[in-house]
């Protein structure tokens, strides 16, 4: 029967505390879904420590961006210097090419002019031949004549030696002078040929080699130029380049993850409810319970802009917010599972 | 660790649920005869505790049942009522003087009611019921003639709700009620291990209750003496004598549901101690049971109150672990839709098969889907373990 009683004693005695901590636990549970509810001043501190996860998979992120600006810078510098290169090849080459139309024109002229001198010198020529050809015929009426001379023996025979010389020498100098006249006809239509060729025809070998020379430059012209908007285009594109990652980088310099790779930095998760009535400068309350008997343990020094995901304190429920950077007075705050920015949450 | 449970507990109550949907339906089909030419002489033992004037309708539809009256016996007893339901007793028994009535100077307890009138009661059968009921003319000739061989002990029946579409709550009963009575107990009675026989309608050899009567009367909790839950009690009785215990869905009677949350609350709360305590007292008697049950009937003996504790435990982790509300929001959803589903179904089944019992308002149920998790499985369980030292008893 004692035994009986203790047991019925000890268990109504453990009901009762079972029973009374379950409705103290399920009171508070509700007041507190109801406080969540209804607060718009909570955040939840979070301490970010250079040997976090997070914080150390930022550091080859940032490390890859920095690389990756540095080369761009080292290609802009490049693109540029080359740039100025094409420019100096490309105005030479144009000045060159000035030059041979230049050329182009006063050897045409000169060709013209001199196909002409010799035209006529040529014809010259030929009349001179021609009548060198009526004096051949009488040299050789003049030679037979020697010869019958010499025969009939009214001349000897070194005279008759002495005049075949004179009439030969006469004779030779007249097939020199058909000779000349065929090279200079050539030398003639050679110019001339030139000269057309320079106007456009095609009667000239040399002349088309020149002509090509002059094309390989006005090729070499638009290859330089055809490189020099390719490098501007680079240039342009790099510089875009370099200014878009220098501002990521520069953002995510900003980032509490960044400045964590050094030290400790104290943040609290925001969630976007809660964000509208907070500022810099903002007081930081710490609350015994989570709501109860608060004191102000720091305030507030940044505000992020990076949106952040995290669990709500009570409900476990993913949370969309953005984190801020709490100077914390007493370090032990940094570590409570809520604070309250701006005011104490009941005035308490 | 408690999503982890709550998970399995979930996957059980679903395949505990389609055994008990499923097997019932096949069992409906193969229905055993009746032995008609069984009529023993049966006394009803009534015990009533203010019940009013229900008291009075429920003496006299049982005095309306079809049985010879020189065969059947009336005994009803009051335990003390604070109210007017003696006055209704003996204005019943002026109107059929073949019913005995009989008021106690104190409140005691349905079972020792129980005992008392069975002791004053002369039939061969005893049949134990309560005080707001109204009955199938047929329920006793359905009863007796459940005791086809000398194997079954007990016989149960099921009851049903007379006040169906009063309300939310009530409607709400109605389809607990039947998937209670006509599937919920349906395997254990193919098993002829019916756990829990209703007081309402429960149905005993007077030679099997003499042999069980001493477990009755000595019963107690740690020295207290327990009021409540005397049906379970001695239905466990009945199956540790040897005896097997079956329902029959065909006998038929309809209490009335309790109109009102807090009486919904603690009638629930009432079952779920006697429940427990049932629990435990077979924990403390694991060589009995292993000798007596087969595996298939430990398991249906054992699952749900194990079912209730370790939902029980997962949630109380939850709410130390904090995930309370994520367990809520996350597992309560799905459990809701499924229950919610379950019940309409089950009401559907109800209002084609019971004239009596039909309601067509159906958007109550994930209310009580919501009601059942969040109260029956969770917070109550919890309620009566922490009282199982009350004395209380009621019909409802």
């Amino acid at each position: 029967m004692n035994i009986n009683n203790t047991v019925v004693g000890v268990y109504r005695r453990l009901a009762f505390f079972t029973l009374a901590a379950f409705f103290t636990g399920v009171v508070c549970y509700i007041s507190l879904i109801v406080f969540y509810t209804l607060s718009s001043s909570w955040a939840a501190p979070i301490t970010l420590s250079p040997t976090q996860e997070k914080v150390l998979t930022y550091q080859p992120q940032i490390a890859t961006l920095e690389v990756s600006v540095n080369k761009q810078r080292v290609d802009l510098q490049t693109a540029i210097a080359t740039e100025g290169a094409i420019v100096e090849q490309l105005a030479q080459a144009e000045k060159l090419a000035v030059r041979i139309d230049d050329a182009y024109k006063q050897e045409m002229e000169l060709l013209s002019k001199t196909s002409q001198s010799m035209t006529r010198v040529l014809r010259e020529k030929q009349s001179s031949i021609a009548q060198g050809n009526a004096t051949l015929r009488s040299v050789k009426d003049l030679l037979r004549q020697t010869d019958q001379e010499l025969a009939a023996k009214l001349i000897t025979a070194d005279q008759a030696a002495q005049r075949k010389i004179v009439l030969q020498s006469a004779v030779g100098s007249l097939v020199t002078e058909r000779a000349d006249a065929i090279q200079l006809g050539y030398q003639t239509e050679v110019m001339s040929g030139s000269a057309r060729t320079l106007g456009g025809e095609s009667s000239s070998i040399a002349a088309i080699s020149s002509i090509k020379q002059a094309l390989d430059v006005r090729a070499m012209i638009s290859q330089l130029k055809i490189q020099l908007e390719t490098t501007k285009q680079s240039i342009v594109m790099l510089k875009q380049d370099i200014t878009n990652n220098e501002r990521v980088l520069n953002v995510a310099k900003l980032s509490p993850y960044y400045k964590a790779l050094r030290e400790e930095v104290t943040v609290a998760f925001v969630p976007y409810d809660n964000l509208e009535s907070m500022e810099v400068g903002d007081k930081v309350y710490d609350c015994y319970l989570q709501v109860l008997v608060c004191r102000k343990v720091g305030k507030v020094v940044t505000l992020y802009d990076a949106e952040e995901h995290a669990k709500h304190p009570l409900f476990k429920t993913d949370m969309r917010g953005r984190l801020v950077e709490i100077k914390f007075t007493d370090p032990d705050s940094s570590k409570s599972q809520v604070v309250f920015i701006g005011g104490k949450p009941l005035l308490l | 660790m408690s999503v982890i449970l709550l998970q399995v507990f979930i996957v059980l109550s679903l395949l505990l649920f389609c055994t008990r949907w499923v097997v019932p339906m096949m069992l409906k089909l193969q229905e055993e005869p009746l032995l008609a030419s069984y009529q023993p002489k049966v006394s009803i033992i009534m015990s009533c505790f203010n019940e009013g004037e229900d008291v009075y309708h429920t003496l006299m539809s049982l005095a309306q049942v079809d049985y010879p009256k020189d065969l059947l016996e009336i005994i009803a007893i009051d335990d003390c009522s604070t109210d007017n339901s003696f006055t209704w007793m003996e204005k019943a028994a002026a109107a059929h003087p073949w019913i005995k009535v009989v008021k106690n100077e104190t409140n005691r307890g349905k079972h020792r009611n129980m005992l008392a009138g069975v002791e004053m009661s002369t039939g061969e059968m005893i049949i134990c019921t309560d005080s707001d009921l109204v009955y199938e003319p047929d329920v006793v000739k359905q009863l007796v003639g459940s005791f086809r061989n000398e194997k079954i002990g007990a016989v149960g029946g099921v009851v049903g709700i007379k006040n169906p579409d009063v309300n939310a709550v009530t409607r709400w009963q109605t389809m607990i009620y039947h998937y209670g009575f006509n599937l919920w107990k349906m395997p254990e009675s193919s098993l002829g291990t019916v756990f829990c026989i209703s007081g309402c309608l429960f149905c005993i050899k007077r030679t099997l209750f003499d042999q069980i009567k001493g477990e009755i009367d000595k019963r107690n909790w740690f020295g207290l003496e327990i009021k409540g839950g005397e049906d379970r009690f001695m239905t466990h009785q009945v199956l540790l004598a040897g005896y097997d215990t079956i329902v029959n869905t065909n006998a038929k009677c309809y209490t009335t549901a309790p109109p009102t949350i807090k009486q919904l609350f603690m009638q629930q709360l009432r079952w779920k101690r006697s429940g427990l305590m049932m629990f435990f007292w077979a924990l403390r008697r694991p060589g009995v049971h292993v000798k007596r049950f087969t595996s298939a009937s430990l398991a249906l003996l054992l699952m749900p109150p194990m079912l209730s504790l370790s939902v029980l435990i997962a949630y109380i982790g939850a709410l130390i672990s904090g995930d309370l509300g994520l367990a809520l929001v996350d597992k309560f959803l799905f459990s809701i839709m499924v229950l919610s589903c379950i019940a309409f179904i089950s009401t559907m089944i109800l209002n084609i098969t019971d004239d009596r019992q039909r309601f067509a308002r159906v958007l109550f149920l994930p209310a009580f889907a919501f009601w059942y998790i969040v109260i029956d499985q969770l917070f109550l369980p919890f309620l009566a373990l922490l009282t199982l030292d009350e004395k209380g008893w009621s019909s409802r």
